[in-house]
């Protein structure tokens, strides 16, 4: 439906918190698809994120078309003495719309067995996903999803991996994560934001494919760990094996690059 | 409706809210146990809805900042469901004091109690529990829309304190020390929101202290404290709107709604009623000359509301030849208009009236002038719907002579003896209650006709046993008939006014009788003994 086309248009959008620049001149067009948005800790994703949402005051404009979006803060909560059920009835009040037209949604995040349970008695992953459920509420075509997985073990984290991939077609979702795994799976678009500034927005695709041939897994003495910036270390009997990307060529093993080795190698602001 | 409902149910799981209610139920039923007729445990049924109602308000918006994220409020409804949730806590309170209210009712059904008294203990507690309950929640609310912090608690805690009935003579006591008991008066009177102390009883004679003023005040402070609330959360438009507009109506009502005298020792602003007459004789020249008429009938229309108002005519007899002449009536008591055949004006300065005459008038001629007043009387003095002597010790009537109602002997002051007590009544009152007469005078509920039997007649909404041995007065402002006042006249030899306390504080006049007032169970059988000493202590009450 929104295929193509520009959803969210962002212009020159500028943040300020008491003098510390939380977002710095921010230009960006967002598509239909899932963008997945990288960046280390204080990178400014949420901030983004509240920008679009309107609970920021910022310089710039951003033009969204829809009203309603779908969000999931961080640190999603709800009344913990309301049920599941409730919860749901409560908030599509709030967005106007009919929860009965919502069933499929209920059952498809896998929350029809525990709609009577309060929200208080929830775990993480069940709570997570209480969260995806109510931010698709109503259908919105713009979806934000703050660290959608963030502190779930690797069966949730899976779980709702492959129920965001399930439930994201015509949409433009935003998912912010540090965790670039999570995204590789994930993502048709990486935005990566460094210190306020995007560092790089893309297709997935063509950011690995300018990696191609840039990464190397070599293996390296336990003395010259601390000597240099790898991507990645990892032990391999008795051996460390570090991940580099280098521009020249190395006569070690070339490797397949993944997003992590994407960030990595973006995340200062280098051109594709 | 979905939003209203699920927030009640919130407000029901939520467990710390139900603790409350025993607690209500405990104060209520010892309010009952007590004694029902004047509500005396009310002052720490207030206490708890004071601290109750704020801490409830502030809980509840603290707890949706903690469980819900702000994401919310970007959602279509989020500002509809803030009222929808506003209006879930008020139903919620107001369940609970539907709850707290209907015990006293059904208790006062239950005990057949009469209507119009059930209806003013309703009231009473609409102005007691409810109003500072709703005051302390829009001060919970106020509280808790701002960040939270530690001491915010604490904060609840000492304003609660600071307003109840709990700690204010501690306040006023602190206030007095500070600043004098008058600025002392009004502070504590402009702060306080429950009864005058924890152990004020609302006097089963004078009634419960029911003023109209007074819910304007608490309306008022409830809109003050909405209007900040809308203003702290930036809403500038209509809902702050309504907020100052209903808070600037209370105001212009209650500056409208005039002075109230409460009649009752154990009441609002004690020290202000007890020094009002001390400073105002103080300042102004107290003094008695003899006049030059006798006042030897009055009659007229008595109404009786939150303060008096007269309209009659005096007939009075002139010592000698006179061109003006003087009557005493109290200073609160202000005269509106005075007509006659030969009246050309009249001066009212302090307690004297001075009326002037466009002719001599001879001695001993009878003339008659009509008058109209209104006001309130002393604040030692019943006279309004709550209850009134007639003719009394007391010149809300016109009494012979010229000067002042009091004399103050150093920090005393003691009441004149001015009422002649051979005038003729003809007295008609209007009131909303009915009104019982002492047997023998009685022309109709609510007229009264006395001709110099020299004996002091009672208009209260009190009922006279006819059984006039006994003299006994059944006090009906009690809800419980079990537990029942009893009143006993015991004829005064002395013939002197005379005012004493009884134990419980109150104050009562005594003028041809004494009055033995008695908290009594009727069910009880008095011992020959028993009564006698009774009568006994009521004619050696100093």
């Amino acid at each position: 439906m929104c295929k193509g086309s520009t959803v969210i248009e962002i212009k020159n959008v500028t943040k300020d918190y008491k003098g510390v620049k939380a977002l710095k001149d921010i230009n960006l067009n967002l598509t239909c698809g899932i963008i997945g948005i990288l960046g280390p800790n204080g990178a400014g994703k949420t901030t983004l994120f509240r920008c679009i949402l309107g609970l920021e005051t910022y310089k710039g404009q951003i033009h969204c078309p829809d009203t309603l979006i779908g969000y999931l803060p961080q640190d999603f909560s709800f009344f913990k003495g309301l049920t599941v059920r409730e919860s749901l009835e409560y908030l599509s009040r709030l967005k106007n719309i009919r929860l009965k037209d919502n069933e499929a949604l209920i059952e498809e995040t896998g929350l029809q067995d525990i709609q009577k349970r309060k929200v208080g008695k929830l775990s993480g992953g069940m709570l997570r996903r209480l969260g995806i459920c109510q931010a698709l509420l109503g259908n919105p075509k713009v979806v934000i999803l703050d660290e959608p997985t963030v502190g779930l073990d690797p069966e949730s984290r899976m779980y709702i991996r492959n129920l965001l991939a399930r439930i994201s077609t015509d949409k433009i979702v935003l998912i912010s994560s540090h965790i670039a795994s999570d995204l590789d799976y994930l993502c048709d678009q990486v935005l990566i934001l460094n210190k306020g500034h995007v560092s790089v927005f893309d297709t997935k695709d063509h950011l690995l494919d300018a990696l191609r041939g840039k990464v190397y897994e070599v293996e390296v003495s336990p003395e010259d760990v601390g000597k240099r910036e790898y991507v990645s270390l990892r032990r391999d009997t008795g051996h460390v094996i570090a991940r580099v990307i280098s521009e020249d060529a190395l006569s070690d093993q070339c490797v397949d690059p993944t997003l992590e080795d994407a960030f990595f190698y973006y995340k200062e602001g280098k051109n594709v | 409706m979905k939003i209203l409902q699920l927030h009640l149910k919130l407000l029901i799981r939520t467990k710390w809210c139900w603790l409350f209610f025993p607690l209500f139920c405990f104060f209520s039923y010892g309010a009952i146990y007590d004694s029902m007729y004047n509500l005396s445990l009310s002052g720490y049924v207030t206490q708890t809805l004071i601290f109750f109602g704020a801490m409830f308000a502030y809980y509840n918006h603290i707890r949706k900042k903690k469980e819900v994220g702000e994401y919310v409020s970007v959602l279509p409804y989020f500002r509809t469901s803030q009222m929808w949730m506003i209006l879930a806590e008020s139903i919620y309170i107001v369940l609970l004091l539907l709850l707290m209210t209907g015990f006293v009712f059904v208790y006062g059904v239950y005990l057949g109690a009469e209507g119009w008294l059930l209806k003013e203990a309703m009231i009473y507690c609409f102005i007691y529990f409810w109003l500072p309950c709703f005051v302390s929640l829009s001060y919970g609310y106020i509280m808790g829309s701002g960040t939270p912090r530690k001491f915010h608690v604490l904060l609840i805690i000492g304003v609660g304190l600071l307003v109840g009935p709990v700690m204010r003579h501690f306040w006023y006591c602190i206030l007095v020390v500070l600043c004098g008991t008058k600025i002392a008066d009004k502070i504590i009177g402009a702060i306080s929101i429950g009864q005058a102390s924890i152990c004020t009883t609302a006097d089963s004679f004078y009634g419960f202290q029911i003023e109209q003023g007074r819910i304007y005040y608490l309306l008022f402070i409830i809109g003050c404290l909405w209007s900040i609330y809308f203003l702290k959360k930036r809403r500038r438009g209509w809902q702050s709107a309504v907020a100052i507009i209903v808070t600037a109506l209370m105001a212009i009502l209650y500056l409208n709604s005039g002075r109230y005298v409460i009649y009752d020792q154990m009441s609002e602003e004690l020290s202000a009623r007890e020094n009002y007459d001390l400073y105002y004789y103080m300042e102004h020249e107290s003094f008695y000359h003899a006049g030059n008429s006798v006042i030897e009938g009055i009659e007229g229309n008595v109404k009786l509301r939150k303060n008096l108002f007269f309209e009659g005519r005096l007939k009075l007899r002139s010592k000698e030849n006179i061109k003006d002449t003087s009557f005493i009536l109290y200073h609160d008591l202000e005269v509106k208009n005075i007509e006659g055949e030969n009246v050309k004006g009249f001066e009212q300065k302090a307690d004297s009236v001075r009326v002037y005459f466009d002719k001599e008038i001879q001695k001993d001629e009878v003339y008659f002038i009509k008058i109209k007043y209104e006001g309130y009387s002393s604040p030692y003095f019943y006279s309004n719907e709550k209850g009134c002597f007639l003719p009394g010790y007391f010149a809300w009537l016109p009494s012979e002579g010229e000067g002042s109602c009091f004399k103050v002997k150093g920090w005393a002051l003691k009441l004149r003896n001015i009422v002649n007590e051979n005038q003729n009544y003809d007295i008609k009152v209007d009131s909303r209650y009915p009104y019982y007469f002492k047997q023998g005078t009685l022309i109709s509920n609510n007229h009264m006709k006395r001709y110099r039997e020299n004996e002091v007649e009672v208009i209260s909404p009190v009922k006279l046993d006819q059984d006039r041995r006994k003299k006994l007065i059944q006090m009906n402002r009690c809800i419980s008939k079990g537990r029942i006042k009893e009143i006993i006249l015991v004829p005064n030899e002395g013939g002197t006014n005379r005012i004493y306390s009884t134990v419980y504080g109150r104050t009562y006049f005594a003028d041809s009788f004494f009055w033995l007032y008695r908290d009594t169970n009727l069910s009880k059988k008095y011992l020959k003994e028993e009564w006698e000493e009774a009568v006994q202590c009521a004619k050696e009450a100093p």
